[in-house]
């Protein structure tokens, strides 16, 4: 076999799905990554009990903080999914690391993508509180169309052309990692932008509307992530990017559309007229719905090809 | 394998992945496309308005406010009541010609001083469709009584308005809007804009309103209106060509008449001349000269009634749409559009008698004049009299020759007719009785309306007036109580809810800041309903004291209900009270309900949010789709804590509900019953952003 690996510069031994690998980077590809999945389920889990704690702590305690300190408490609100997921990640990473720079690098992308661009595009050009709440019907069209396309177009340009190409880049897990962290990064900053324009917020609501985004986010960029990731391991065809970047598009405008309006409550009920929880439920369901079903489908492609004929590794 | 063979799969791989990039870009951007699409359709519903002479197209469900001083046209969003677009005219002094920069000096300089923190960021010339225009942008602080100051920034554009005479009057288009909103709100603007300057001079389709049931008739005949009285001269010419118009409305399915005044044939197709308080009773500047602060109420439709013979009463037999109107002048041109049936005519097939027009710059004391019209005394015949110029009366606005002072008879029904020289031209029309005059009646000289009925025959439509009292910025009005009685200033029957069958309704209001001849807007609902709207001019001397009182009135009894008053006024016609109150208790009582809106997501207060309390059996998000503005029960706007409070609700009625704010999900349910006579609670209302 002549000609050189996909991920490095070595020289090619085997071929899988039509690429071909070098010895080590072909036993890379067909590894297993568990501590992404245990890290985004142990994230959703703390990140839960996060919000009730604190949604406890406002009820009973009723702190009376205001102004300054409330946009700081915001603040601080802001960034806690990021630091628990990278935590998590890198606890269960220690016997395989990921450099550390490079999710890191995705993330803070990711946060500098979703302000400089994102954010410029969706409420300055498109001004979409402007018009997107018209009805019910032009909230989930437009949702998908234009508030998921963008997102998550931008997110697999992030991904695209930053650590596709890098080798780095050398496990099929490997999308749904830089794919989570760019989406956590659209998170935090989406949460620190509506902190500092709500000038603060209630530690208890806060709280659930900064997990919600944040599980929601990294779960497209997960999905983002997974096509990015059997894309480069194996030739797809032409629609399969595009159906991925669609995929998380429809997800991002369906789900946000129901947290808003399943989750909504309404005017006449009592005792809650939004039902905070009810949205935030659903974003933990998604999110871990979205972790088993990617790590499940990454295991099966993994088994399969290491199944299959071992290569066809021939020449 | 060879190393090219390899080469070329390292190469095809690379031009794979490129496509599949380029498809992505592609994907995103047709599904961006799709999705300002979207936006446009959302955007790009409007409603359809014809208010100040001016038709345009608002976009859907924005209030539309009457004219009032110089603005002909109002409209504003009520989920963003900051949100507006005003059309108003800037008109040249007599004899003298406006471009639309000086126009914009001119206005630029009252807005300087009316507006708070006035700025001009940048003016120059630009153009609006194929229209040349001077354009303007400014900023000022918004500085409510008791309310939060909002920065607002404005673009105008001032274009001659391109009929008759050009030069003669400029029109401005403005749009305000918080400075984060303004850029969003120019597409709507833009067409807005340039569809009112391709309009501009273009002479007016009569459209006649909707035609009225063949079954329909006049079913009682009211009160003439106020105005004058003369001795003979006559000829069967001046009797002819002086209709009698009624004023009526359709109550109940039943068209009646409501009053009534004269009118004097100015073409054979159809013109006629006649008194603005008998066409178009809101026109800006009417009223200000009124000692009696009765509000006006504009006819739904005038019927024409000729004059077939002498001795008998006229025949109604005609439908006429108002073309022109000076309020100040009190003058109006009509055209006769429909027959009794509501059904078209064709001007050309009318063949009227007319009588000419004279020049009225000839008078003299002791001239002859005749007046012809329907005075309603001695019976509903057209009649004749005889007298003289008597004298001159002056007006600070108009000048020395404002009115001809005439010992003719003239009576109140004799509004709007004719008044012709020895010559039998028609050199005036009798606009006011004896009453106002010490004895005299006033009769207004044909020389000052050439401009309107030049408008009249060209089609254009226009209500206006170069005379009127700009607003002074500093208008201030709150209830002082609710009466029974017009009569005593300050009131002294003071009631807060009145008996079944109560014929008339008023609010009594303390004021401060008003000046003389300046106008404001009242809009009444009853149970919610808007049942009157009109526009106002205050009369002399209100800078001194005195009431300024806003009535609704029926000479058989109001119907039960709860009636809420909104007044607006100023330079921007902002509404400055909203005031409630009740008619009979059989019917339920009035109620009212306040409570909070606030981000579900932080807790914290919206600003600026409204509360709508939509009519018994509508579906709220439906509503908010496309909205209407008749299935408002009531509305309110939150203060900067989120809390709002919306008047004129019933008692024991449960109404659907949508809270709405600029960027958020709208909120639905259904509030009540609500609680008797008090002002009910709701619990805090959350609104979510979807989280973009």
């Amino acid at each position: 076999m002549s000609g050189t690996c996909r991920i490095c510069d070595d020289p090619a031994t085997r071929t899988v799905g039509g690429y071909a690998f070098c010895e080590r980077h072909y036993e890379r590809s067909r590894r297993m990554r568990r501590g992404a999945r245990d890290a985004d389920v142990g994230s959703i889990a703390i990140l839960v009990v996060f919000v009730a704690v604190l949604y406890a702590i406002d009820a009973v305690v009723q702190p009376s903080i205001g102004g300054q300190a409330l946009t700081v408490a915001g603040l601080i609100l802001a960034l806690v999914p990021a630091i628990v997921w990278l935590a998590f990640f890198y606890r269960q990473d220690r016997l395989e690391p990921e450099p550390r720079t490079m999710v890191i690098g995705v993330f803070l992308l990711g946060l500098l993508v979703a302000t400089a661009v994102a954010s410029p595009i969706l409420d300055g050009l498109v001004d979409v509180g402007s018009w997107l709440f018209a009805s019910p019907l032009v909230h989930l069209a437009g949702g998908v169309l234009v508030v998921g396309a963008v997102q998550e177009g931008l997110k697999y340009l992030t991904l695209r052309l930053s650590v596709y190409d890098s080798p780095e880049f050398d496990e099929r897990t490997d999308g749904i990692i830089y794919g989570t962290a760019v989406g956590l990064g659209f998170a935090t900053a989406l949460n620190v932008a509506f902190v500092v324009e709500a000038g603060g917020v209630d530690l208890g609501t806060g709280a659930i509307r900064i997990v919600l985004t944040s599980l929601a986010h990294a779960s497209f960029g997960g999905v983002i992530g997974y096509f990015l990731g059997r894309q480069k391991f194996e030739a797809r065809p032409i629609w399969w990017m595009p159906a991925g970047v669609a995929l998380a598009a429809a997800l991002n405008g369906v789900f946000f559309f129901l947290r808003s309006t399943v989750a909504r409550g309404t005017i006449d009920d009592p005792l809650a007229t939004v039902a905070p929880w009810v949205g935030l439920a659903l974003a933990a369901v998604l999110a871990g719905a979205i972790t088993v079903v990617l790590t499940g489908l990454t295991r099966r492609e993994v088994e399969r090809t290491a199944a299959g004929p071992a290569t066809e590794a021939a020449s | 394998m060879t190393a090219s063979t390899l080469r070329r799969g390292s190469l095809a791989r690379q031009r794979d992945e490129m496509r599949s990039f380029a498809a992505v870009i592609l994907l995103v951007a047709v599904s961006l496309g799709a999705g300002l699409l979207l936006r446009s359709n959302v955007e790009g519903a409007v409603d359809r308005v014809d208010a100040g002479g001016i038709q345009a197209a608002v976009p859907a469900g924005w209030v539309v406010l009457p004219p009032a001083g110089d603005r002909l046209l109002t409209a504003y969003d009520p989920v963003d009541p900051d949100l507006r677009y005003g059309v108003s005219a800037v008109d040249a002094a007599p004899g003298t010609t406006l471009t639309p920069e000086d126009a914009a000096a001119r206005r630029l300089r009252d807005r300087g001083q009316l507006l708070d923190g006035f700025a001009i960021v940048a003016e120059g010339p630009g153009a609006l469709g194929g229209v040349s225009t001077y354009d303007v942008r400014y900023t000022f602080v918004d500085q409510p009584p008791g309310g939060a100051s909002t920065p607002i920034d404005a673009i105008e554009h001032y274009f001659d308005d391109g009929a008759l005479f050009p030069a003669e009057r400029v029109l401005v288009v403005a749009l305000e809007a918080p400075p984060e909103a303004i850029d969003s709100a120019r597409p709507g603007f833009d067409r807005f804009a340039r569809e009112l300057a391709d309009r501009s001079g273009a002479p007016v389709a009569f459209a006649p309103p909707e035609a009225v049931p063949s079954d329909a008739r006049i079913a009682s005949i009211g009160r003439p209106v106020a105005a004058p009285e003369t001795p003979p001269a006559a000829t069967a010419d001046l009797v002819a060509g002086t209709v009698q118009i009624f004023m009526t409305a359709t109550i109940g399915g039943q068209e009646q008449a409501f009053g009534w005044g004269s009118g004097t044939i100015l073409s054979k197709d159809g013109l006629i001349l006649t008194n603005a308080h008998v066409a178009m009773p809101s026109a800006p500047g009417l009223g200000v000269y009124e000692a009696d602060p009765t509000p006006a109420v504009d006819p739904q439709d005038l019927v024409v009634a000729i004059v077939t013979s002498e001795d008998q009463p006229a025949v109604p037999t005609y439908r006429a749409t108002v073309i022109a109107a000076d309020g100040y002048l009190d003058a109006a041109v009509i055209r006769i559009d429909r027959d009794m049936d509501g059904r078209r005519i064709t001007p050309a097939s009318l063949d009227l008698p007319t009588v000419p027009v004279g020049s009225s710059d000839p008078l003299r004391v002791g001239d002859a004049l005749t007046v012809v019209g329907f005075p309603g005394i001695g019976g509903n015949t057209v009649s004749l009299s005889s007298g003289r110029v008597s004298g001159f009366l002056g007006d600070d606005r108009i000048g020395p020759r404002a009115w001809v002072k005439t010992d003719a008879v003239v009576s109140s029904g004799n509004s709007g007719g004719l008044a012709a020289n020895e010559a039998g031209e028609l050199v005036g029309v009798p606009t006011r009785g004896p009453r106002d005059a010490g004895g005299y009646s006033l009769i207004r000289p044909i020389a000052l309306l050439a401009g309107l009925i030049d408008a009249g025959r060209a089609g254009r439509r226009s209500v206006d007036s170069a005379y009127l009292v700009p607003s002074t910025g500093r208008e201030r009005l709150s209830l002082d109580t609710w009466t029974d009685s017009l009569d005593a200033c300050p009131a002294t029957t003071r009631v807060t809810s009145f008996p079944a069958g109560a014929r008339q309704i008023v609010a009594a209001m303390d004021h401060a800041g008003f000046a003389s001849g300046e106008d404001f807007v009242s809009q009444w609902r009853l149970d919610g309903e808007i049942v009157y709207r009109s526009g106002r001019t205050l009369s002399q001397g209100i800078e001194q004291g005195g009431c300024i009182f806003d009535a609704v009135y029926h000479d058989r009894g109001l119907p039960n209900g709860t009636y809420v008053v909104e007044v607006y006024a100023g330079p921007r016609l902002k509404p400055l009270l909203t005031a409630q109150t009740t008619i009979g208790s059989t019917g339920g009582s009035g109620a009212s309900l306040s409570g909070r809106i606030y981000d579900a997501d932080s807790g914290r207060p919206i600003a600026g949010a409204v509360m709508f309390m939509l009519t018994p059996g509508t579906d709220p998000l439906a509503w908010h789709a496309s909205p209407n503005q008749a299935q408002i029960a009531g509305y309110a706007q939150t203060d900067s804590t989120g809390i709002f409070t919306v008047l004129g609700l019933q008692a024991g009625t449960s109404y659907p509900a949508l809270a709405v704010a600029e960027g958020y999900v709208a909120a639905s349910g259904t509030i009540g019953p609500l609680g008797e006579g008090q002002n009910s609670l709701v619990s805090p209302v959350g609104l979510v952003k979807a989280a973009p």
